[in-house]
């Protein structure tokens, strides 16, 4: 027989694990198993676009879109046919410096466009067109149409599956991927200060898809 | 064509060729190059509007999340005759935090509770510090950096994987400093730092990746 102050502490020990304690594991991990077909949602506030530029050939600077709203369509068993169309926010662009943000949403000087983006720019968009698969089943190339400043051209994107399962907080199935791109930023009619600042933008993306079932 | 346009194209390119050499030259190409030999060495200062820590941490198993420390301020003693005798000393706002959401920003800066620990840094946290303690050269272009980082009060040893990025003299209109920039990675466990909220759900490795630009 277990002494009583013991048991009590056991049993008190047991509750507070259960209740307290955060779980102890997170609940995603990169099995493709996991991943159910359905049609998904971005979860906004983890969904990001890094954007990576060279300054001046001195070093380079990096900054990020959020708040991305989207839809995934996916089902495991036809990657191939896997649909994905994301909403990104320009205006909301984030640096570490409030002088940079300022400039790149400040309206032309004079007449003509603007360095940037300019003061009022337009969600861009992508839509993707074609998923290539990995054999492996964890990457994909996904061919797409990029709309920025008023401009859509073509944007192909390595894209890795980073994890899935049950968010514990909001009960969704969620899916993650990581994608990296390059496109030169005059080929959407953005030129501020080329070449001094590169033309050439590396993108790290990161997004996280969810769905209610 | 029409002959009318000659003269001019003329007069336009002989106002070409007077430019060119003293204005425009720099316009078409960026100051800066891949080239160690652009380093004169000295003792430099960091170009803090481009100069920031991005850190990138695991969300729930799903996603990397990336945010960033801007506005680094800093010194640089560099003799390029002797690179592994290098120091570097920079000091990074925590308190400056920067990331996509709002509210995220807001709860890594929350106060702690009356007599309680914040959950992250805090509503006025300390400057994070980095104080290099050895360098040791990888090739001609690459560094393992070792120091102390202060974070959160505590110190502890980290290790970086510095890259040269880039030299040269700036335009005279754009102040006409040399420069010289590297990008370093290194990875850390917030934890060992005493930021341990959320963990295992939030990461608690995280990664590094370092921008920095020096002047003088």
């Amino acid at each position: 027989m277990i002494p009583r102050p013991l048991f009590i502490a056991v049993l008190a020990l047991c509750f507070t694990t259960t209740l307290v304690a955060a779980p102890a594991v997170p609940p995603g991990t990169p099995e493709p198993s996991r991943v159910t077909a359905g049609t998904y949602k971005t979860d906004p506030l983890h969904t990001l676009v890094g954007w990576r530029v060279s300054h001046l050939g001195f070093n380079d600077y990096f900054g990020l879109f959020g708040t991305i709203n989207g839809t995934l369509v996916l089902d495991p068993a036809r990657l191939s046919a896997a649909r994905v169309s994301v909403r990104i926010p320009v205006r909301r662009i984030i640096t570490a410096s409030e002088g940079l943000t300022g400039a790149l949403l400040r309206g032309p000087s004079g007449p003509g466009k603007a360095d940037y983006f300019g003061s009022r720019p337009a969600d861009a968009i992508f839509s993707s067109t074609k998923v290539t698969p990995d054999p492996d089943g964890k990457r994909a190339i996904i061919e797409g149409n990029l709309t920025l400043n008023g401009m859509t051209r073509p944007v192909s994107i390595a894209a890795e599956f980073s994890g899935a399962g049950k968010n514990p907080y909001t009960g969704k199935q969620t899916i993650g991927f990581h994608g990296t791109a390059t496109i030169n930023r005059s080929d959407w009619g953005i030129v501020g200060d080329v070449p001094q600042v590169g033309d050439k933008v590396e993108l790290t993306i990161s997004a996280a898809f969810e769905k209610s079932q | 064509m029409s002959k009318p346009l000659l003269p001019t194209l003329a007069i336009a390119a002989a106002a070409l060729a007077i430019t060119l050499p003293l204005g425009a030259q720099p316009a078409m190409k960026a100051p800066g190059s891949r080239d160690t030999a652009q380093i004169t060495g000295g003792t430099y200062k960091t170009d803090p509007g481009h100069s920031m820590v991005v850190w990138t941490l695991d969300h729930l198993g799903f996603t990397p999340y990336s945010g960033m420390f801007g506005d680094v301020v800093g010194t640089l003693e560099l003799d390029p005759k002797n690179p592994a005798s290098a120091k570097v000393d920079v000091t990074i706002p925590v308190s400056k935090v920067t990331t996509a959401s709002a509210g995220l920003t807001a709860h890594l800066l929350k106060p702690a509770p009356a007599g309680g620990k914040a959950d992250f840094f805090g509503a006025t946290p300390a400057d994070a510090r980095f104080v290099s303690t050895k360098v040791e050269l990888v090739g001609t272009d690459k560094a393992k950096i070792t120091g102390n980082l202060t974070l959160n009060g505590v110190t502890k040893p980290v290790t970086l994987d510095a890259a040269f990025y880039g030299a040269g003299k700036a335009p005279a209109m754009m102040g006409g400093k040399e420069n010289v920039g590297f990008t370093a990675k290194g990875s850390i466990k917030r934890s060992e730092f005493g930021v341990a909220y959320g963990i295992p759900m939030v990461g608690d490795e995280v990664k590094l990746k370092i921008i920095v630009g020096f002047q003088k």
